[in-house]
């Protein structure tokens, strides 16, 4: 006769669960979407917010000004060093450096990811934000630039490296191999040294317009800004060379204020010093214009959440309705045998903990996949729609996970449980009668 | 012994009262087989439910061997529903998701199931001729045999007494037979009071006293010699 019988609390729970199949599914859908919605936002935001704060944390940008030339602009114009000495004498003015830019192409090097393919999958939510930080940088002149013209070139920085040392700025850090310490070498940014495969040890052919210089590869660098990790950085004399400009032609100054100066009032200093000559390009005020725009987005992303949650408990509140008639007969008939309020209360909090827990996991599982979910499906519906590389965008740290967990756990007992807290109140008799 | 002294249930609903009960005085000994009959809304199942501590009186008591059962906290009186009342239900009340040697024990789950439990509950299982439908669901066995599960739950704990409210109410006469049979054979058995509400007077009488109940009152309270 000794059948072996399990008996205990959570195999009842269990047998509910498996006993109603259709809620329990639907119970479990309900968690596993707002999981992974929410843990889609989430890591996206977080993402995101990551690629921000690196952009504008890079190199103590938060108290620069680059100055460049006001008819040509950054890029295709030309700043005399002596200018450097003039800035230099504005009380204030902690370093001035000055940089080459220069867009190029590299010989017999295939990109994989081509710069503009980077720009051209920016929703345009994101372009805004996207713009300052190439304004920030200060490569590309936004306003009249046609991103596609640039499918092949990238952008390449001449730095003095001693000078960058003293400010801590270019490059802000150095991966793998050294910086260059004599003209010939250069650094490579991560990205571009990902999408070219090449690495250190290396040589590349960088070619603008009509010149041309061999380079070997000294080192890799990576700043989290995808633009400044897709150039070359090379000594600042054959930045030079490479666009045929003379020893005292360079293509910006960045100008290096003591902490607690008002970088607007440095520039007007800058501006009446070199009048109608130069334009200024304000970096605190750039970081400060992303922050509130990122935090814009933050309380959209908030409000999204709290929608979502309270959209599931209401989903989940539904589904346990709909057999509350079945279920609170079920609870008056426990109470009346014998089960105490807490014992009835235990056995729905376990059954609502297993259908959580399990869509939890999945709902983060589904959310790990949803980036790559959404970047596969929608081209096939929306085959003109640009997507952002949603995959590569987010961010997914421990407590993330945490996070999600808990907010499906809390969704799926209350949805769970307050329906049969009140036929747990209730007597036994209204129970039957209901 | 269960005693009940001017036992009154009125039922409130705005301004308008009901009665449900009216200063019942009852006295069922250890071991008796008796049946309340009456009309529809006499107060048959309000009597059930006060008995057996569901519903609480308006005014009167329930002495359960001498105890008020209104003294009793809320924890003492899930024990006492436990271990010394058995309720059998119109329409079985089992729990469908389980199967019938789990409903024959579910009352011992929150504090675990002991070994003897089981045994008991496959032995009454059994003895109802249910041994090979132990683990069957309620949905996959016949109204009689639900409440031969039902009944078996009841009896589980070796309770004092077994309050049934009309038990027979779902089932054909030939398994309703059945079931006033083996309750009557638990009774002989194992000494366990059986309270049975009816409307069927085949039922009432096959029991030893008949209790008849018109509007929330004892107006009958007789003796039977039940026929075969
Ligand atoms: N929860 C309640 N609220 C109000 N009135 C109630 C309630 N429960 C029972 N009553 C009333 O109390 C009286 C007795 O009801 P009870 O259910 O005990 O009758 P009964 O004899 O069991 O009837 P039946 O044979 O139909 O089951 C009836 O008039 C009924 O309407
Ligand atoms: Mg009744």
């Amino acid at each position: 006769m000794a059948r072996e019988y399990k008996l205990r609390m959570h195999n009842v729970a269990y047998k509910n669960l498996f006993g109603r199949k259709f809620r329990s599914i639907l119970l479990l859908f309900a968690i596993m979407i707002a999981v992974a919605l929410f843990f889609g936002l989430s890591s996206l935001t977080a993402g995101m917010e990551e690629l921000m704060m690196e952009a504008t944390n890079d190199s103590g940008i938060k108290n620069a000004i680059d100055v460049v030339d006001s008819s040509s602009g950054m890029f295709y114009g030309t700043i005399d060093r002596s200018a450097i000495k003039t800035i230099e004498s504005i009380p204030g003015v902690k370093y001035v450096i000055p940089r080459v830019f220069a867009l190029v192409q590299l010989e017999d090097v295939d990109l994989v990811t081509p710069l503009s393919q980077i720009e051209r999958t920016i929703t345009p939510e994101m372009d805004m934000l996207m713009q300052q930080m190439i304004r920030m940088i200060g490569t590309i002149n936004i306003g009249e630039t046609d991103f596609s013209d640039l499918s092949n070139l990238i952008s390449l920085v001449g730095i003095d490296p001693d000078l960058e040392y003293i400010m801590g700025g270019y490059p802000s850090k150095i991966t793998r191999g050294s910086i260059f310490t004599t003209s010939g070498g250069a650094i490579l940014g991560e990205m571009l040294a990902k999408n070219s495969g090449l690495d250190v040890g290396d040589k590349i052919t960088v070619i603008c317009d009509n010149k041309q210089r061999t380079f070997y590869i000294s080192g890799i660098y990576s700043s989290g800004n995808p633009i400044q990790d897709n150039s070359v950085v090379v000594s600042i004399k054959d930045a030079q060379y490479l666009k045929g400009f003379g020893n005292n032609e360079v293509s910006l100054l960045r100008v290096i204020s003591e902490e607690n100066i008002d970088n607007s009032i440095i520039g007007m200093h800058i501006k009446t010093k070199l009048p109608g000559k130069v334009n200024i390009i304000d970096h605190s005020l750039t970081a400060s214009v992303i922050n509130e725009q990122f935090n814009q987005f933050k309380v959209y992303e908030y409000i999204v959440i709290a929608i979502v949650i309270l959209a599931s408990i209401g989903f989940i509140l539904a589904i346990t309705m709909r057999s509350i008639t079945e279920r609170t007969k079920e609870i008056g008939t426990l109470r009346a045998i014998g089960w105490q309020k807490t014992d009835v209360l235990r056995l729905i909090f376990i059954e609502s903990l297993i259908i959580t827990i399990i869509g939890s996991i999945l709902g983060v599982i589904l959310g790990i996949l949803l980036p790559y979910i959404f970047q596969t499906i929608i081209p096939f519906f929306f085959s003109d729609l640009i997507i952002p590389p949603m995959s590569e965008l987010v961010k997914i740290t421990p407590l993330m996970v945490v996070e999600s967990i808990l907010i499906g756990c809390t969704a799926g007992v209350i949805g769970g449980m307050i329906p049969s807290i009140r036929a747990v109140r209730m007597s036994p008799v209204d129970a039957f009668k209901y | 012994m269960i005693e009940t002294r001017n036992l009154t249930k009125i039922y409130r609903r705005g301004n308008a009262e009901v009665v449900g009960l009216k200063d019942i005085n009852l006295k069922i000994e250890d071991g008796e087989f008796l049946s309340v009959i009456g009309p529809s809304g006499s107060g048959k199942s309000t009597l059930l439910h006060l008995l057996g501590g569901l519903d609480k009186p308006t005014y009167g008591e329930v002495l359960i061997d001498g105890e008020n059962i209104e003294d009793l906290e809320e924890k003492e009186l899930c024990q006492l529903r436990r271990d010394k009342i058995g309720f059998v239900f119109q329409d079985f009340n089992l729990i469908n998701t389980l199967n019938a040697i789990e409903n024959v024990v579910i009352s011992r789950i929150p504090t675990g199931v002991p070994h003897e439990m089981i045994e008991r509950g496959i032995n009454l299982l059994s003895y109802f001729r249910m041994e090979d439908r132990l683990d069957h669901l309620p949905t996959q066995i016949s109204g009689g045999q639900q409440q031969k599960v039902a009944i078996a739950r009841a009896l589980i704990n070796m309770p004092q007494i077994v309050l049934a409210d009309e038990p027979t109410g779902e089932l054909d006469s030939k398994s309703g037979g059945e079931i006033i049979r083996l309750m009557r054979e638990m009774n002989e058995i194992e000494g366990v009071t059986f309270v049975i509400v009816t409307h069927d007077l085949n039922v009432s009488d096959q029991t030893d006293r008949i209790i008849q109940i018109q509007d929330g009152e004892i107006i009958k309270d007789i003796n039977n010699t039940p026929h075969g």
